[in-house]
């Protein structure tokens, strides 16, 4: 077992020559291709990185320009439709105004047309009563020609209805 | 009685030769230049096996850009990045961190290597060889004394040796106090390799060997033992595992901190 911690330097020797070799070639073919790699990749992904960067910050000045742009709308919006309810309040006013002129116009012409078609039917009637009252006298008369009493008789008629009816008489006098 | 003794130790007998075989470096010829005996070994054997794997294999690896490859790529790349940037570089600053990378990958693959060809089926583990971690300790000492050279010129590094703050008068007790410790410290490097690789081989061995010492009271006793032995193998194994990982971790790492004592003094 004494062996085992006797080194054999010449052993030794053959370690040294296989790790400086190994020290010389890895260092050419391993290490320095993969630190490029670790390198390019580290440089791609600070690179992709940065335009994700560059990309949340266009996207955030877009929404905000989009924000402010909205918000402008959402007011001129605002304000077009107070303008538009108020042009329709005072479109309604005017209407109302037109319609209730329109109204008081119809109605006062109505009313002289009542007044007209009462009038008319006045004088119709009186001209009826008029013709009754001269049928009625007529018969009389045919009756009692020459009676004075008959006479007197529609005298006090007609003084009666004129009494009771001075428009008559007006009426009458005006034809 | 007496056969039973004898069993016993033959038994014994036998465990140190196959502890001596499994263990100690078999040397199948010398190559003769001059003065020196260059041993042909089956540690030699071990250590260009490791050399062509790294060789050929890290760089394949490494380069090729197949699906195939890419989770060896991957592991090798997390190795790598772990040994640059949570070992090397905080000790060495990250100028000379990048600048003496390709030192301390290599070592860590090398000995890393070394350390698993151990676990194969007639395999020998180089790394539990004096010789061996002698010299990657030498070449980590060499390393240490170049880097703090380079950064700090001949005589700042010899003025350094000595901490900072200490009163002059002290200086010829400390320096070779230093120097001593320096020459400890790749020491220190040296046998806990060496020890730790040769220890969990020695439990193996051992645990195995249980198998025939109880087996030579009596069949039943070696057939009784043997699940637990096997079991008791299997978790050394997995344990040996972590061992080859852990202990050229632990090599690499030293060798920073001490290359980055000897390049930033305080």
């Amino acid at each position: 077992m004494e062996a085992l911690i006797r080194p054999d330097f010449g052993l030794s020797f053959w370690t040294i020559v296989c790790f400086v070799l190994l020290l010389v070639i890895l260092r050419k073919t391993a290490w320095t291709p993969l630190i490029n790699a670790i390198n390019e990749r580290e440089e791609g992904l600070r690179i992709a990185r940065e335009s994700t960067d560059q990309a949340r910050i266009e996207a955030e000045r877009v929404r905000d320009e989009l924000n402010s742009r909205l918000a402008g709308l959402k007011s001129e919006i605002k304000e077009q439709l107070e303008d538009a309810r108020k042009t329709a309040a005072r479109e309604k006013e005017a209407m109302l105004a037109d319609a209730r002129k329109s109204a008081a116009g119809i109605i006062a012409s109505a009313k002289k047309e009542i007044e007209a078609e009462r009038a008319e039917a006045l004088r119709d009637m009186k001209k009826r009563v008029a013709e009754i009252s001269l049928m009625a006298a007529g018969q009389v008369l045919r009756k009692n020609m020459n009676s004075k009493a008959n006479e007197e008789l529609a005298g006090q008629f007609l003084a009666e209805i004129e009494k009771d009816r001075p428009d008559l008489k007006a009426e009458a006098g005006n034809n | 009685m007496h056969e039973e003794t004898c069993g016993v130790n033959s038994g014994i007998m036998e465990l140190k030769e196959i502890l001596e075989h499994h263990i100690i470096d078999k040397v199948w010829a010398y190559l003769e230049l001059g003065p020196v005996h260059l041993p042909v070994s089956k540690h030699l054997l071990m250590m260009v096996i490791a050399f062509i794997l790294l060789v050929v294999v890290l760089p394949f690896i490494i380069r090729s850009r197949s699906a195939v490859t890419a989770p060896l790529r991957s592991m090798i790349e997390v190795i790598f990045l772990f040994i640059r940037d949570e070992v090397v570089r905080p000790n060495l600053g990250r100028e000379l961190g990048d600048k003496y990378i390709g030192y301390f990958a290599t070592l860590f693959f090398f000995i890393l290597t070394l350390n698993l060809l151990g676990l194969f089926p007639f395999g020998a583990t180089a790394t539990g060889n004096l010789a061996v971690t002698g010299a990657l300790a030498a070449m980590s000492l060499v390393l240490i004394v170049y880097a703090g050279i380079r950064k700090q010129g001949i005589t700042g590094y010899i003025k350094h040796l000595v901490p900072g703050g200490v009163p002059v008068w002290l200086y010829p007790i400390l320096f070779p106090i230093e120097l001593i410790g320096l020459v400890t410290k790749a020491f220190a490097l040296c046998v806990r390799l060496f020890a730790n690789m040769l220890g969990g081989h020695i439990v193996i061995l051992s645990f195995i060997c249980f198998i025939f010492i109880f087996g030579s009271f009596g069949a039943i006793y070696g057939f009784g033992v043997a699940p637990v032995s096997v079991l008791l193998v299997l978790f050394m194994m997995a344990l040996e595992l972590f061992v080859a990982f852990l202990q050229a971790y632990i090599f690499v790492f030293l060798t920073a901190i001490f290359t980055g004592m000897a390049v930033n003094p305080h």
